[in-house]
């Protein structure tokens, strides 16, 4: 079956020697009889000359600089008749052969499919769009991923809710059903306007991660930066305008969110991708840190996340009188909570919880935990309000089996483990078992990131009083280094399998990045993330008993946690490392698992069901009192 | 500077000679040392020779490079005071014409104890960790697509980055996930 007909449209206005090697990158790419149309929007430099040489090309020549939306709208009404276009900048480069045809492969898996684009990076690499998105608040696009390495993040398909159309492959029905790029933007945000338009008429707007261009950006603007910024700040007044009743509507649900966001925490970090995903969900969330002065964690919380989304809703004005409250957080610090309704929402990593949590829990109307787990702990320990298993989840746009790894040259196999050395991620264990179990001359090599900020403990003291054998199964170390947390997917990648052996989990966040990531898992069978680890997608390791929680943490008193079977251990490192099709298979079996059920989207909507559910009893408590 | 009689053999693993006192532009050099036979009449022969004036100068030069020697040896002691073991080892590489381990704690002795986390990224550390694994080794991995496997040599890292302000206490150690 052949493919549909169409059309590249790509303007240029001045600046020959970008255009011509845009179209010689072009014409080494697999173009399956496209029709290619260079739109002159009034060169008055080589670029009609240099035009002229290429018979390939068709020329649509303006007689003057009309700007983006009217010479893209020229090329797209000399497109060839019933053809879908591709909108391309002559700023780009074309180094994917069979980029075309996997645009158009997008734009026609389903039916509702409209406008389709691609990653674009920078000539130095770094992945500068991964899609767009525009926040009602400040009315100013952002593009996803922006500037950061690129590790092959967002390399599959996904919905967003825009794109920039440096690359725009747009449906003939789109353009039919639309018409062309608004003629109010003379250029910027006349691409978020398609595409919102096309939402508007029922088509999504997807990024097709398999395709990768360079992108020179602004390589026709440039110099001039004054006028770029006219031009951006007309149109931005134009489409707000236009817009922003729109983009607020979206939101459905109004929250406040009590938590921790911009420190290196578990609770931070999971915190981050809650607000992202409730906020793509139509969740509009102010947040408000629920830690400082006069807490458990008295400092400050510095003001910047780094990322814009986090910065804006940080910055939203809070509700005096909110109707629904979420303290994220630990369980001694619910009591700050100031909603009419109140959720506490924590994590715990042995069998039961504080006398104090419990106390303050009580005062709730709803707790949330993200485990069974966690679930029967509470309520053994006499909590007495109605509780909800709320889970955590994975970016996988970040952690799936596509990220790009940096495996060891030497061919050895790698097992990694990532913890902070304490009492609970129990290290000797995995140390020892390790060491004892391989030899130094077989091609297997533990590593090991570890972290340690406890001053009181002397990590190579430690590691010296657990004698090693220098004949024993290799080990190395990366001590104490912070990686972005977007990186860490090429980390997972780079080994072959992953081990996990503490002796208690509120979650465990990077066992399930790792198991995202299609690595094949050895996990203490006992914790939270029990949740979601089975025989079927790791290798669960057995707990000989229960007992009792030792650590310098004081929440732990009078509980227990698991004690993992060294002997156990040691036969699945070997199991593992000698059966490495079984194992590759059950870590792809956990990375599809994942993909499938463990999302932050899935963390949202239950989170969502929960918000509906609390409004809905609230709703009716009203209604009774009325009634009486 | 330039001191040949206190540089290291090619194939040696001493350290690179430290800023010292300034020499003369003529450089003494070692002379050959007596053989036994020279040697047995060396004391009938003593009160003539240091009439010499060759014999004189000799053992001036010695004297001055002995001085040289212990000045050295006290500099090489207060280099193992002052510099970790990785930075030694590395010292003895490179004198030794080898190239330098890439900086990168990958075992402990190599490490420095320290509460603060260095900000690092993914790709250079895994390069820098398995270089140091293999130094010999030859070409990475076929690249994955879209991904070239960089070859360059790895970046140093930055100094430690405190990941608190100052007076913060360290994370609790409670319910993180």
């Amino acid at each position: 079956m052949s493919g549909p007909r169409i059309t590249l449209v790509i303007l240029a206005w001045n600046h020959w020697r970008l255009t011509e090697r845009c179209l010689e990158t072009l014409a080494a790419t697999d173009l399956d009889g496209a029709e290619v149309v260079v739109v002159d929007n009034g060169s008055t430099d080589e670029t009609p000359e240099g035009l002229a040489r290429l018979p390939w090309v068709r020329v649509v020549r303006l007689p003057e600089n009309v700007g983006f939306v009217r010479g893209n709208n020229a090329g797209i009404a000399a497109a060839a008749p019933g053809s879908d276009v591709v909108l391309l900048n002559n700023d780009l480069e074309l180094t994917q052969r069979d980029w075309l045809r996997r645009l158009a492969a997008c734009a026609h898996s389903a039916p509702d499919v409209g406008v389709v684009g691609c990653r674009l990076v920078l000539p130095d690499g770094r992945l500068l769009h991964a899609g767009t998105y525009i926040m009602p608040d400040t009315v100013w696009g952002q593009q996803v991923g922006s500037l950061e390495r690129d590790v092959g993040q967002h390399g599959g398909t996904e919905e967003v809710s825009g794109i920039v159309f440096a690359c725009a492959y747009i449906r003939r029905e789109v353009l039919d059903a639309i018409g062309g790029l608004a003629l109010e933007f003379a250029s910027y945000f006349e691409d978020t306007d398609f595409c919102l338009r096309a939402r508007q008429a029922g088509w999504k707007t997807l990024l097709c991660g398999e395709v990768t261009l360079i992108h020179d950006e602004h390589g026709s603007t440039r110099g001039d930066e004054g006028a770029l910024m006219r031009l951006f700040q007309g149109s931005r007044d134009i489409f707000r305008r236009k817009w922003r009743r729109e983009l607020a509507a979206r939101y459905r649900h109004h929250l406040l969110w009590q938590s921790i966001l911009n420190f290196p925490t578990g609770y931070a970090m999971s915190c981050r991708e809650l607000l992202r995903a409730l906020d793509d969900m139509g969740v509009r969330t102010v947040y408000r840190y629920v830690y400082g002065p006069k807490t458990v964690f008295p400092p400050v919380e510095p003001e910047s996340s780094g990322d814009y989304r986090l910065n804006v809703i940080r910055a939203r004005r809070a509700p005096r009188s909110p109707e629904i409250s979420v303290v994220y957080g630990q369980g001694d610090v619910f009591a700050r909570n100031r909603g009419r309704a109140k959720v506490g929402f924590t994590m715990l990593e042995v069998d039961g919880f504080p006398r104090e949590w419990v106390a303050q829990a009580n005062r709730m109307d709803e707790v949330w935990v993200p485990s069974e787990f966690n679930r029967r702990g509470f309520l053994e320990s006499g909590l007495r309000r109605p509780i909800h298993v709320v889970p955590l989840g994975v970016d996988v746009r970040y952690f799936n089996p596509g990220i790009t790894a940096y495996p060891n040259p030497g061919g050895e196999f790698v097992f990694l483990a990532l913890f902070e050395w304490g009492e609970r991620k129990e290290p000797s264990l995995l140390l020892q078992a390790f060491n004892d179990e391989f030899l130094a001359r077989e091609p297997v090599r533990l590593v090991c990131k570890v972290i340690n900020r406890d001053p009181g403990v002397r990590l190579k003291e430690e590691i010296r009083r657990l004698r090693l054998r220098a004949a024993g199964g290799k080990i190395s170390y990366l001590f104490n280094l912070e990686f972005p947390h977007y990186q860490l997917g090429a980390l997972y990648r780079s080994a072959d399998a992953f081990v996990s052996v503490s002796r208690g989990e509120g979650w465990n966040m990077p066992l399930m990045e790792a198991m995202a990531c299609g690595l094949p898992a050895i996990a203490t069978d006992w914790g939270a993330h029990q949740e979601f680890v089975h025989a079927g997608n790791a290798y669960p390791l057995r707990v000989r008993k229960l007992v009792r929680a030792r650590a310098k943490c004081p929440y732990y008193d009078g509980f227990r946690w698991a004690d993992p079977d060294p002997e156990h251990l040691r036969f699945l490192l070997r199991h593992v490392y000698e059966h490495r099709d079984e194992a590759r298979a059950r870590g792809l079996a956990a990375a599809r698992e994942m993909a499938a059920n463990w999302t932050w989207e899935t963390a949202a909507q239950k989170i969502i069901a929960r918000l509906e559910a609390i409004k809905d009893m609230a709703a009716g408590i009203r209604s009774a009192k009325a009634a009486m | 500077m330039n001191r040949p009689d206190l540089q290291a053999p090619p194939e040696s693993s001493t350290f690179p000679e430290p800023p010292g006192p300034p020499t003369p532009a003529t450089p003494p050099t070692l002379a050959t040392p007596p053989t036994p036979d020279a040697a047995a009449g060396a004391d009938a022969a003593d009160a003539g020779r240091r009439s010499d004036p060759r014999i004189a100068r000799l053992e001036g030069r010695v004297a001055a490079l002995e001085a040289a020697l212990e000045r050295r040896s006290q500099e090489l002691r207060l280099l193992q005071r002052h510099l970790c073991p990785v930075d030694l080892v590395q010292l003895a590489r490179l004198t030794a014409g080898l190239p330098p381990l890439p900086r990168i704690a990958c075992e402990p002795g190599f490490w420095r104890e320290t509460r603060e986390l260095t900000e690092a990224d993914v790709p250079e550390t895994l390069e820098a960790l398995w270089s140091s694994l293999h130094p010999l080794g030859s070409a990475g991995p076929p690249a994955p697509a879209g991904t070239p496997w960089r070859q360059e040599p790895p970046v140093p890292q930055e100094p430690p980055v405190p990941q608190e302000p100052p007076g913060t206490p360290p994370p609790l150690r409670t319910a993180a996930p």
